[in-house]
């Protein structure tokens, strides 16, 4: 049987990887068998060193959470220099994740990033605030979508994989504005702005007031969103909200994404992706199917 | 990860528990001070529950924990014979060092501080109630002198814990101090041991994410010269030296 997936000239072994932010080799391999999966995301990195969010960062909700980590990370430099190096020991596509809070510092990282080897792509998470443009998320404007996708486009030799905010009122003009931007597969989606209140205290949960839910709450709704990109455009998607099973990976591969990312369930379970692999295949096996190509897109309406 | 089962759960005080978890792939590595993270329901509650390891014997470990919301209230009722799924050991435990050892701890914050007294040699534990004290019968140690303070008086010093830790230090000396318990208490803690010159260590807690140091999510501030930085409660702690740690607010 045939697992293997290809996005943007990158070969998956199967079409499973992480989500960004919710996993690391170094502090996963106990857990799991690396190599199985299709990929590898590391956590986003920006031009410098950031803080990130006050604590309270994470609140559990009804078959979710909410989280305000906020790009918490040593920066590009220090990823080429001590982060990517142990990555390498494994035989696995790794992508890297490139953020930014102005649209010169998308490429600021990504100059930094074209330093590191065994990279195979840059995913682009464009959720993050544009501080020069009142904080709002790049992600949720067409405009702000292709200048930050250009800007990596045109200092990048890997293929780019823009991750879109569900933020919008419509996907499909902010996938197009990507696209025209240069981006070769479309990661969907991030988080979704949220908020909890704790009604003993009268404060929100967060310490930043404001997060992003995950998990199995969302996925219905992100499945939308990989839907109408879908019905509209051919570009190689990979889709990201609410995995915790191997059917909630089979419906958006039955929607038409190439490839899937599980984020918050890895807390539940960190080797969850090995089930759902396995799984798949089983599930494949047992439907008769021999190629996961042939399933993918499949969606009959 | 493993399934564990649950040897006992019993109920210590009011809303108090401990139960004894068969882990023989955790109880031989654990240190004083490591946690576990306890998956309570797999569908109905994601995220873990980090308890610490509040006594090892055999292959058992045992947690104590309070009933503070739906994951506590769900694990109270587990019986025995029943399965948890759990992680660990996770995390740095307690320094182990040599000399006369105040331990200072406040309700729940007994927990980690068990298998710790368990361990030392000499010196004595301070630890506060608001009323009923509980789980002092698992303490076993001809070296250390347990001295209790309650809030109501119905029990040893009336009041709290540090004061009576503060008073003792007017005519006793300690080389070193463990601590946990809600965090202003580590905070007036943190001011008596200085006053003293006395280093010492506590165990913290945050809102945890996967616990194994990948998510940034269960982060507590840190000096860093005259600014801060973030550590991983998960990884980098959960016991962190006291004149590290920033109480309140960060930037
Ligand atoms: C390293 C560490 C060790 C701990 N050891 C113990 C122990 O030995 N005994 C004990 O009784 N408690 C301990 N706690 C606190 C314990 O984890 C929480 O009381 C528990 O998670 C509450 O779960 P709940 O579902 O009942 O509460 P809810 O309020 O319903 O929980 C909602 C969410 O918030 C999280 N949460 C709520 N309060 C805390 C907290 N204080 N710390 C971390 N997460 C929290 C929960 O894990 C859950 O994800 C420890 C916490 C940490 C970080
Ligand atoms: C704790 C946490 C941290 C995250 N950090 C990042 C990040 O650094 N970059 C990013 O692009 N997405 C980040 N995300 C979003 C996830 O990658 C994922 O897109 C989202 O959580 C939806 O998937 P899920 O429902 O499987 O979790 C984070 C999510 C969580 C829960």
């Amino acid at each position: 049987m045939n697992t293997s997936v290809e996005i943007s000239g990158i070969r998956l072994k199967n079409p499973v990887m992480n989500a960004s932010g919710t996993f690391s080799l170094a502090d996963y391999e106990e857990y799991i068998d690396i190599e199985r999966l299709g990929a590898v995301v590391a956590k986003s990195v920006t031009l410098n060193s950031r803080q990130g969010n006050p604590p309270p960062r994470i609140v559990e909700t009804a078959c979710g959470a909410i989280n305000s980590v906020g790009i918490q990370n040593d920066g590009a430099e220090n990823f080429i220099a001590e982060k990517l190096p142990p990555m390498r020991r494994f035989k696995v596509p790794l992508i890297a994740s490139i953020a930014g809070l102005t649209v010169e510092e998308y490429g600021l990282v990504t100059r930094i990033l074209e330093k590191g080897e065994g990279i195979s792509a840059y995913e682009v998470n464009i959720s993050c605030p544009n501080m020069e443009a009142g904080g709002k998320a790049f992600g949720m404007f067409e405009e702000d979508t292709y200048r930050v996708t250009r800007a990596v486009k045109d200092a990048s030799t890997r293929p780019v994989i823009v991750k879109l905010s569900p933020n919008v009122t419509d996907i499909v003009k902010i996938a197009k504005a990507a696209v025209d931007g240069g981006a070769d597969v479309l990661t969907i989606a991030n988080t979704y702005l949220a908020l909890a209140v704790d009604i003993d205290t009268g404060r929100p949960v967060l310490g930043n007031v404001l997060g992003g839910l995950s998990g199995p709450a969302i996925k219905p709704i992100t499945l939308r969103l990989v839907y109408e990109v879908r019905q509209v455009m051919d570009i190689p998607i990979i889709a990201s909200g609410g995995i915790a099973t191997y059917q909630d990976a089979l419906e958006y591969l039955m929607v038409g994404a190439n490839a899937v990312q599980v984020g918050l369930m890895n807390f539940n379970k960190p080797d969850i992706m090995i089930d759902i692999i396995e799984d798949i295949e089983e599930f494949l096996d047992k439907k008769g199917i021999g190629d996961i190509n042939e399933f993918i897109g499949s969606l009959k309406i | 990860m493993m399934l564990s089962r649950i040897e006992y759960n019993e109920r210590i005080a009011d809303g108090v528990y401990v139960m004894g978890l068969d882990a023989g792939e955790i109880a031989p590595s654990a240190r004083p001070g490591q946690f576990v993270h306890v998956l309570v329901d797999r569908d109905k509650y994601l995220l873990r529950r980090p308890f610490s390891i509040c006594d090892v014997d055999g292959g058992t470990i045992k947690i104590m924990y309070r009933v503070k919301g739906v994951g506590t209230e769900l694990m109270s009722r587990a019986m025995r014979g029943e399965s948890m799924d759990i992680m660990g050991p996770l995390g740095k435990g307690f320094n182990e060092v040599r000399g006369r050892v105040a331990i200072v701890g406040g309700g729940i914050g007994l927990a980690p501080l068990v298998y710790l007294a368990r361990r030392i040699k000499s010196g004595t534990m301070f630890i506060g109630f608001n009323d009923e004290p509980f789980g002092l019968d698992f303490i076993s140690n001809p070296g250390l002198d347990i001295r209790v303070a309650t809030t109501n008086g119905t029990t040893g010093y009336r009041g709290n814990v540090v004061d009576l830790f503060e008073d003792t230090l007017s005519s006793e000396r300690y080389d070193y101090m463990y601590a946990c318990g809600p965090k202003p208490m580590i905070k007036e803690i943190k001011r008596v041991c200085k006053e003293h010159e006395i280093p010492g260590e506590a165990s913290f807690e945050e809102r945890m994410g996967c616990a194994l140091g990948a998510c940034m999510v269960c982060s507590i501030p840190v000096k860093d010269g005259d600014k801060f930085k973030y550590k991983r409660i998960c990884k980098d702690g959960p016991v962190f030296n006291i004149d590290e740690v920033i109480f309140g607010g960060v930037a």
